[in-house]
């Protein structure tokens, strides 16, 4: 400790103590977003001339350096800071950062600003993106070596990591989009990075579009937003003191005064006494008017449901909530504010079921394996795929007020576990084991966040990233050791070739499947364990289900797990000859990062988890739920669930050396399984082909032949059929024209002549 | 300038009108009788040139009826007392001369280049605008 | 006397065009892309020196005497708002891009293609500036003469069918308008025919007594409404009228395609801004959702037509109707938010389809066909080209920051809060609206997957040549507007503002829209009036 001490001595002391320079690094958050865009300028716009080691130099800096920043200004937040303008030092659980930078979209009423905000919970997902983040760079220096588009693919990444820290660090539903879009483009764009191959590209393509179901969700969800509470920032605007910014006041809120209440005189006057006043700042965010409602209506359960949409606490003589501006109030009449939010949340979920790969919108994310690895490891594993998790996190106090919201979120997450799980199990080819497996993760991070408890999802979050992140790089190491090899029956008999890969995949694999103190036993546990919590204390049979398919899923977890380490490292070797004597261990600049994320699967969760110190951390607005580690019934159960799906995967493909059995080809749920349910088949096939159908009849039925043939040219034939009639009457014959010239005379003289 | 020429032009018309007494009523006459005899040419005649020369015929005849009107208008002037108001009749006289000179000019050079193309000039066979 | 200048600079240059002998090709394309530049330089004081804060809402007005004949007093009156400001400066802006566009496109009768192009410039000004209703119809038929010959002469192989349709199209909504313009000029007494004069004396032959000759029944306005609305929604295009469209675009030549996207159709939108329901308000509240459901439709159906599509420019033609049938959404949206939106919207729609049109012109450049099928995996070949058709492309997905995010969510908020009075589902609106959200990708990102990725499929595509210098330089000014207009939209939104209040106020002249409504189901019959002051239509309250 001292010789810590002694080395930190050296340095700077905005380095040594960054709480002490609160103020600056509330102003300067700007710059973990900033460096890896400079990152992206840089190599994508000298991509032709910059050099292969300064190209991938440049990016691994500007993610490097945006993970330095990240963790400054978290320690900023979290350390004892100085007092604005007093000059005295006073320590602050967390103070969040919060800068505005500049204006943006101001139209009408809408107001929306280029800010940020960085508390626990953004915090958080920044040190995990980054710091995943700059792994995975490192690794792809080695993986992307021999790539032609070396410095196009670094500049992609960067701009990925703009865009996923733009969605974290932002601090309003916009900016929250900006990044959400930006993701999907990085996405896109690196899916389709080989875009020579027409199956990635469509692959890429087919990302995007998925995404793009789910943001109309979003968006629209955002719209409701906006109409009941007026505002898109989910904080009040940050106070300026001199020059510099501080955090966003929260709400005031005035507790009765137990005497009074008691010295009422009559039952009513005690009751409208023992109610809280609620004060909020100037421009209050969405958060304030969270916690407004959730401190009006507490505890009175569903009593939210009653407040209408022109709520005015003030006329109610209950603080200062205002709707009574409500643009809501013209949407749906007669609505209520626990209407509204629930739509909102909906709509927002749907937005989150695209991002994030949950039922019916998975399809995307096992497709998008066509991008290089690492790139499924820090976008299709550990961030972007989370992002729906981090969206109804930051939101969690909206999703809250419904327990019927929760419970769809709830239903979705448990049925994408268990559908991705089964799925899982057949795959042959290494990637889409891990892309199936990624889904049926996600659908427990939000099953955990359907609990109530969001802090839960996002622990599952971080833990997943180590390992996730971890078992697609070993992934990654295997297909480049492999030449470029993903189909797992060609495998085998890896684990003495490429040593590293197979113990640190080994590690990742038992954090997946929950083997007791891994990462991944930590938060999955703590999951399943708080939905049989929810599930006992009376909300519903439904959680009994979701707690069934949980655990369920669990062992198709750990059996896909350790069937994918037994087919890839065990047995003998069926890649042939010729191919095997040139399988190789990877390089350290791939193995080192692996080895880091392997240590992190391994004590991850005890760090972070202990005594569930994180899901606390990053749930500041439902800070009240119970640790669920220690349940008896749940340990008991998830324990085994791992350990049976583990021993059976190694009894059937461990075993015998080799592929000892055929896998049952014939069998029903085997190949119901491998062609995983036919949804995919139905969307690619049916609503694709439905659609190109659907539009050329379209086109060939109401322009081709009603507007231009019917209409157009109806109106032009009705014209030239009238000219048909009167054209008869031009003979051609002078004689003619002139008997017609002297009738228009002499009847023109007639009425003349008749006055 | 114009003084002698001008010079006993009151006179001379009184002893014109002396001798022969205008009548507005009989030139009209001709002028109908003309015109009529015109437009039955342009409607039955199917000789290209005859109907020409008939539509010469009905300008003729208008152009008689406003040089009598405007021979009337002198008459009308001496029993009015109020200044001569005829001039416009002989002006549009003169224009439908000129007119009536030119039209036959290109109606006739028509009719030759049609006659040279078509070795006819019969209405019947000129039907070529018809629609 | 700016305006002026403008209309008038376009014209002067194209006199000395006249003079010259068609050999010099070079010196002609010269001086008309410098004209067109110095038109552009004039026009910027319309960007600094607007001031929205200043009180007026038109600014630069001038007045001439123009045709005072008895019963007819017609002025040169010019003068912009914020709408028309950044509509001319489009205008002026692309102008030059268009020219420029042109370069290698245009082999014969240069002299007559710049000509026609700086008249068309001058007309285009025009009608923006036109405070006079009279010379707005002039400006507005006077352009349809160059586009005529634009499309007519240097078009593609069916070039006549296209401007045929193009210019009847046009005209036969036009003409009816011209009818109406004559009905609201007797009717309003025949004073002049200011803009604002006519909106206002409107407004009082709305509320005269029904029995006085100058009230202005329910059922001549909406006779009226229609006249004028069905000219500005074939100029748009809305839904069921945008068969000329396609066909129009796809026969024009680039430069043509590229001016007809970005300034005529916003003629359109101008128009419903500027006139349709400022000037008749009772019947556009009672068609507005009408409207709206044409333009959801249109916003679908122009996605799913561009999704049909073989041919480069009549996708980017179809994906116009469906971008258009955005802007129309915002701006029938009733509130603030929705029709700057939709304002905003036409700005990147000029911006975004221009470059898209200028892009397809190059790809038709090198290879002489505009099948999507005959490309396929060029990325290789052309990747800075590639570069550009990708950021364009996202622009026109309204991918955020850049600006047609900005457009897209602003008209479609504002269709989602579609105000009460008016409409009563915003929430559909915005919904099915936003269904082009997801088609835009669909149609737009095929095209980019079909004509740039995967293998090259033919020999020839090989060795086509990436963006020449000329073509980039094109092309960066349109690139950097989309980021700017992403970036920073509040310059452009406060531009409008003043505009957009004055337009609420024409709108909503403290009626009673279900009322209205009301009257006119129980037909037009009873609204027209026999003496019954509450049959009079205008339903105001006491």
């Amino acid at each position: 400790m001292q010789l810590l001490d002694w080395f930190t001595s050296f340095l700077p002391e905005w380095i040594r103590e960054p709480g002490r320079f609160y103020a600056y690094y509330a102003e300067t958050l700007y710059l973990i977003p900033l460096f890896p865009f400079v990152g992206f300028l840089i190599n994508g716009l000298c991509r032709k001339s910059i050099s292969r080691e300064a190209s991938g130099l440049v990016a691994c800096l500007g993610s490097g350096l945006a993970c330095f920043w990240a963790f400054l200004c978290f320690f900023a937040a979290n350390g004892p800071s100085e007092v604005a303008g007093t000059g005295t030092d006073v320590e602050f659980p967390f103070r969040a950062l919060h800068a505005v930078y500049a204006n943006w979209i101001e139209v009408g009423s809408f107001q929306c600003a280029f800010g940020l905000y960085l508390d626990q919970l953004s915090g958080v997902m920044t040190l995990v993106i980054t710091g995943v983040g700059t792994l995975i760079h490192i690794y792809s220096m080695g993986y992307m070596g021999h790539d032609k588009a070396y410095a196009r693919y670094f500049a992609y990444l960067n701009l990925f990591l703009f865009a996923m820290l733009l969605l974290v660090l932002g601090d309003n539903l916009i900016l929250l989009f900006v990044g959400w879009e930006g993701v999907g483009l990085c996405s896109y764009l690196l899916i389709g990075f080989w875009y020579e191959d027409a199956a990635k590209a469509a692959a890429g393509m087919k990302a995007f579009v998925f995404n793009r179901v789910g943001d109309l969700g979003f968006l629209l969800g955002i719209f409701t937003l906006f109409a009941v509470f007026g505002t898109v920032n989910f904080v009040s605007a940050p106070v300026k003191v001199g020059t510099s910014q501080y955090p966003a006041q929260a709400n005031r809120i005035e507790r009765p005064d137990p005497e009074a209440v008691l010295g009422a005189a009559s039952e009513s006057e005690r009751a409208r006494l023992s109610e809280p006043k609620v004060f909020l700042p100037a421009e209050p965010g969405l958060f304030n008017y969270a916690e407004a409602l959730r401190a009006l209506t507490a505890g009175k359960g569903a009593a939210i449901g009653n407040i209408p949409l022109d709520y005015n606490a003030a006329a109610a003589g209950r603080g200062n909530l205002d709707l009574s501006g409500n643009l809501a109030r013209d949407v749906f009449p007669n609505g209520t504010v626990a209407f509204a939010v629930a739509l909102a949340c909906l709509l927002l979920f749907v937005g989150a079921t695209g991002k994030s790969a949950q039922l019916p919108l998975y399809a995307w994310l096992p497709d998008a394996m066509a991008g290089p690895t690492p790139v499924s490891a820090l976008i299709h594993a550990a961030t972007m795929v989370t992002a729906g998790v981090y969206m109804v996190t930051r939101l969690g106090a909206f999703f809250a007020f419904s327990e019927s919201v929760l419970a769809v979120v709830g239903v979705v997450g448990a049925l994408t576990a268990i559908f991705a799980a089964l799925c899982g199990l057949t795959q042959t080819d290494i990637k889409k084991v891990l892309a199936y497996s990624t889904v049926s993760q996600l659908g427990y991070m939000f099953l955990g966040a359907a609990t109530g408890a969001f802090g839960l999802a996002i622990f599952h979050v971080v833990t997943h990233a180590f390992f996730k992140a971890l078992l697609f790089l070993g992934a990654g190491s295997v297909i480049h050791g492999m030449h470029e090899e993903q189909d797992m029956r060609k495998m085998g008999g890896l684990r003495r070739k490429m040593p590293i890969t197979f113990w640190t995949m080994l590690l990742g694999s038992c954090a997946l499947s929950g083997v007791p103190f891994t990462a991944g036993w930590y938060s999955k546990d703590e999951i399943l364990g708080t939905v049989l919590a929810k599930a006992e204390s009376g909300y519903g049979g439904v959680w009994w289900l979701l707690y069934g398919l949980g655990i369920v899923a669990a062992f198709c977890t750990a059996f896909y797990t350790f069937r994918l380490m037994g087919l890839t490292f065990f047995g003998s070797c069926r890649a042939g000859a010729e191919k095997e004597g040139r399988i190789h261990e990877s390089p350290p600049v791939m193995t080192v990062p692996l080895m880091i994320l392997a240590v992190f699967s391994l004590v991850g969760g005890v760090w972070f988890g202990s005594g569930a110190e994180l899901p606390h951390f990053v749930s500041p607005l439902r800070p009240s739920y119970d640790t669920h580690l220690g349940h008896a019934l749940n340990l008991a159960l998830t324990t085994l669930a791992a350990l049976g799906g583990i021993g059976l995967a190694l009894l059937l493909y461990v075993q015998g050396g080799k592929l000892t059995k055929p896998e049952p080809e014939q069998g029903l749920f085997y190949k119901l399984s491998l062609d995983k349910f036919y949804v995919e088949r139905f969307y690619d096939q049916t609503v694709t082909g439905a659609f190109r159908l659907g539009s050329e009849v379209l086109h060939l039925l109401v322009d081709v032949l009603l507007i231009d043939t019917l209409l157009v040219y109806g109106l032009g034939g009705l014209v030239r059929w009238i000219a048909g009639l009167l054209r008869r009457v031009q003979t051609g014959v002078v004689n003619v024209y002139a008997a017609g010239i002297v009738c228009g005379a002499l009847l023109v003289l007639y009425k003349l002549l008749k006055g | 300038m114009h003084g002698w020429l001008l010079l006993g032009a009151d006179e001379l018309s009184h002893w014109l009108g002396n001798l022969l007494t205008f009548r507005l009523a009989s030139c009209l006459a001709l002028a109908g009788a003309l015109f009529a005899i015109g437009a039955w040419g342009v409607l039955a005649r199917r000789n290209v040139l005859l109907v020409l020369i008939s539509v010469e015929l009905m300008l003729n005849a208008v152009m008689l009826a406003f040089v009598a009107f405007a021979r009337a208008h002198v008459n009308l002037a001496h029993v009015t007392g109020r200044p001569y108001a005829g001039e416009s009749g002989q002006i549009f006289a003169l224009s439908i001369i000129a007119l009536a000179a030119a039209e036959a000019a290109v109606g006739l050079a028509i009719v030759i280049a049609y006659f040279r193309n078509k070795g006819s000039v019969d209405t019947r066979e000129i039907s070529s605008m018809r629609g | 006397m700016l305006l002026t200048a403008l209309i008038v600079l376009p014209l002067l240059g194209a006199i000395p065009l006249l003079l010259v002998r068609d050999g010099n090709a070079r010196e002609i394309k010269v001086w008309a892309i410098m004209v067109s530049l110095v038109t552009f330089l004039v026009s910027l004081p319309l960007w600094f020196n607007y001031d929205p804060d200043s009180g007026e809402l038109y600014q630069f007005v001038e007045h001439h005497r123009w045709i005072h004949l008895q019963g007819l007093r017609a002025n040169f009156s010019l003068g912009v708002d914020g709408f028309a400001t950044l509509l001319i400066l489009l205008t002026t802006f692309i102008m030059p891009i268009a020219l420029l566009g042109s370069w290698n496109y245009i082999k014969e009768r240069q002299k007559e293609f710049y000509i026609a192009m700086l008249g068309l410039e001058a007309a285009m000004i025009g009608v923006f500036a036109a405070t006079d209703l009279l010379l707005f119809y002039v400006f507005f038929e006077a352009s349809l003469i160059p586009m005529y010959l634009l499309i007519g002469i240097w078009g593609g192989e069916n070039r006549i069918y296209a401007t045929t349709k193009f210019v009847l199209y046009t005209v036969f909504g036009s003409l009816l308008m011209f009818v109406a313009i004559l009905f609201v000029y007797h009717k309003t007494g025949g004073a002049h025919f200011g803009i604002a004069h006519l909106a206002e004396a409107l407004q009082r032959c709305r509320e005269a007594d029904p029995l006085d000759p100058s009230h202005l029944t329910l059922g001549q306005e909406i006779w009226c409404f229609w006249a004028f609305a069905l000219a500005f929604a074939i100029k748009i295009p809305l839904f069921p009228l945008h068969t000329w469209l396609p066909d129009a675009h796809v026969e024009a030549p680039t430069p043509g395609s590229v001016i007809l996207a970005s300034v005529l159709l916003k003629m359109g939108g101008y128009g419903f801004l500027r006139l349709v329901v400022p000037f008749f308000p009772h019947a556009a509240a009672l068609y507005a959702p009408f409207f709206m459901w044409l333009s959801v439709t249109g916003i679908v159906y122009g996605s799913l037509m561009a999704f049909a599509q073989q041919d480069v420019k009549k996708l980017i033609a179809y994906s116009s109707v469906a971008h258009m049938g955005t802007c129309l959404l915002g701006i029938f949206s009733y509130n603030a938010i929705g029709i700057q939106g939709g304002a905003y919207q036409m700005l990147n729609h000029g911006i975004s389809t221009g470059a898209l049109f200028l892009l397809a012109g190059m790809l038709y450049e090198r290879t002489h066909t505009r099948m999507i099928d005959y490309y396929g995996g060029i990325a290789k070949v052309v990747p800075v080209m590639t570069v550009c058709f990708v950021v364009v492309t996202l622009s026109s997905i309204g991918l955020p920051l850049t600006n047609g995010f900005v457009g897209e969510f602003s008209a479609l908020l504002g269709a989602f809060l579609a105000q009460k009075d008016v409409h009563s589902c915003g929430v559909w609106y915005a919904a099915l609206g936003g269904l082009g959200v997801i088609l835009g990708a669909v149609y737009m990102l095929s095209l980019v997957k079909r004509v740039f990725y995967g293998k090259v499929l033919r020999q020839s595509n090989e060795r086509l040549a990436d963006l020449s210098p000329r073509e980039l330089g094109l092309l960066l000014p349109l690139l950097a507007m989309i980021f700017v207009m992403g970036l920073q939209p509040s310059p452009f939104f406060r531009r409008m503002e003043p505009a957009v209040r004055q337009f609420l106020t024409y709108a909503q002249p403290g009626v009673d829209f279900a009322k209205a409504r009301k009257l006119h189901a129980h037909g037009t019959a009873l609204a027209r009036g026999s003496g019954n002051p509450d049959a009079s239509g205008t339903g105001r309250e006491p």
